[in-house]
C-alpha cells in the first residue's frame, strides 16, 4: 500500500453520513423487517375482536334458546321475577298463589298446571291447582280451575322492586 | 463503555425480534455502514440498496455473532461481504486485462497529489471513487480499505493476481488525475 493509498483511506473514512428517519422506513419497506411488533399487535387485536364477536353471538343465542328452536318455555321461579299480566287479571292474588313454585317446563301456547305450595293456600282461598298459560299475545281459553294467569314471557323485566312496591311492603316477589 | 453495554443490550433485544432495538442499532451504525456502501456503490441510490441488504444480513445473522469480539468489526465484515455480493450480481464477468497496458501512475508528482487530496472534502473523494469503473472500484476497495492481498482478491473474484494489481493501479491513476483536475478547477 502506497502513501497515496493511505491518504485516500484516511480521508474517505472521515466521511460522515447523517442518519435520516426515511432510511429506516426505506429499510422496512424494502426488506419487510423491523415491523414485527406492529404485525403482532394487529394480529392480537384481530384475534381479540373475532373471539369477542363469537362469544357475544354465542351468549345472545343462549339468552333465547327456546324462542328459536325449543317449542316449550321454562316457567321459572315465579317468586323471583316481575310479571306483566293481562289487565283483567288481578296480579296480586294470582301471583301470590304461584309464589314459591319450582321451575317447570311448559309447552308454548299450552296450558300448564302449577302446584301451589301449602303456605300459599291460605292466602289464595282458591283451588290448589291453577293453570297458567304461556302465550305471547293470545288470551287463554277458559281455564279449568280458578282464574287464568297469562304470563307473557317476552315481557319479563327484572328482579328489582320499584320504590312504590317497597313502600307498600309488598314482599310477594322479593 | 456505557455505549458498548447499550449496544450489547440492543443486540440481545434484536435477537428476540424487538423492532425498536433494531431501529436503534440501525441508527447507531448508519453512518459507518453508509460510508462502506458509498465506496462500493456507483451512486447514492445504489448505496442505499447496499445498506439495506447489509443491515438485513446483520439482523439475520446476529445469532452468529459471538459477544467476545468487537461488534463493529463483525458488522463491517458482514456489510463488506454484502456489498461485494451486491456488486458481483451486476458484474457477471471480470474482463481480461492485458498486463502490457498497465496504467502509468507516475505521470503526476506524488507530492502535488497528496496536497490536492488534503484540500478536497471526504464526500468529494468518495464521489470520485464512485466514478471508477465497477470492477476497478471493487478491487481498489478490497485492497486499500479492507486490506485484502492481491492473492485473496484473485481468489474471491476469480481473476489473476496481476489483474487485481492492474485494477488497483488503474484506480490510483484515475483518482490522481481526477483529484488534480478538481484542484485545478
Amino acid at each position: 500500500m502506497t502513501d497515496f493509498d493511505k491518504l485516500i483511506k484516511e480521508k474517505a473514512e472521515q466521511a460522515d453520513y447523517t442518519y435520516k428517519p426515511s432510511a429506516w422506513k426505506n429499510f422496512q419497506h424494502q426488506t419487510g423487517m423491523g415491523n414485527s411488533t406492529l404485525k403482532y399487535w394487529v394480529a392480537g387485536v384481530s384475534s381479540a375482536v373475532i373471539i369477542g364477536g363469537l362469544t357475544t353471538v354465542l351468549l345472545l343465542r343462549n339468552d333465547h334458546p327456546t324462542q328459536s328452536n325449543d317449542p316449550s318455555l321454562n316457567v321459572v321461579a315465579i317468586d323471583t321475577i316481575s310479571l306483566n299480566v293481562d289487565e283483567d287479571v288481578v296480579l296480586k292474588e294470582d301471583t301470590m298463589m304461584l309464589a314459591g313454585c319450582s321451575e317447570q317446563k311448559a309447552p308454548r301456547n299450552k296450558t300448564v298446571q302449577v302446584a301451589v305450595p301449602e303456605s300459599n293456600k291460605e292466602e289464595t282461598n282458591d283451588d290448589v291447582i291453577h293453570s297458567a298459560r304461556s302465550t305471547n299475545s293470545q288470551k287463554s281459553a277458559t281455564p279449568r280451575y280458578g282464574r287464568p294467569l297469562v304470563i307473557d314471557v317476552d315481557t319479563i323485566k327484572e328482579n328489582v322492586p320499584t320504590d312504590e312496591e317497597l313502600k307498600k311492603g309488598n314482599s310477594r316477589l322479593y | 463503555m456505557k455505549e458498548h453495554s447499550e449496544v450489547q443490550e440492543w443486540i440481545r433485544a434484536c435477537r428476540e425480534g424487538n423492532s425498536r432495538a433494531q431501529r436503534k442499532l440501525f441508527k447507531h451504525f448508519y453512518s459507518l455502514v453508509m460510508r462502506i456502501c458509498m465506496r462500493y456503490a456507483g451512486s447514492t441510490d445504489e448505496a442505499a440498496d447496499m445498506l439495506n441488504e447489509g443491515f438485513l444480513k446483520v439482523f439475520s445473522n446476529l445469532d452468529k455473532y459471538e459477544n467476545t469480539g468487537s461488534f463493529e468489526a463483525w458488522l463491517k465484515r458482514v456489510v463488506c461481504n454484502a456489498a461485494l455480493d451486491y456488486r458481483r450480481r451486476f458484474v457477471k464477468k471480470v474482463d481480461f486485462v492485458n498486463i502490457d497496458e498497465m496504467p502509468d501512475t507516475k505521470q503526476i508528482a506524488d507530492e502535488a497529489v497528496n496536497d490536492a487530496v488534503a484540500r478536497i472534502s471526504s464526500q468529494e473523494l468518495v464521489e470520485l471513487i464512485q466514478q471508477l469503473p465497477p470492477v476497478t472500484r471493487m478491487v481498489f476497495n478490497m485492497f486499500v480499505f479492507e486490506g485484502y492481498s492481491h492473492r485473496d482478491i484473485a481468489l474471491a473474484l476469480n481473476i489473476t493476481e496481476n489483474t487485481s494489481a492492474w485494477h488497483v493501479n488503474s484506480a490510483r491513476s484515475k483518482l490522481k488525475e481526477a483529484i488534480s483536475k478538481m484542484n485545478d478547477d
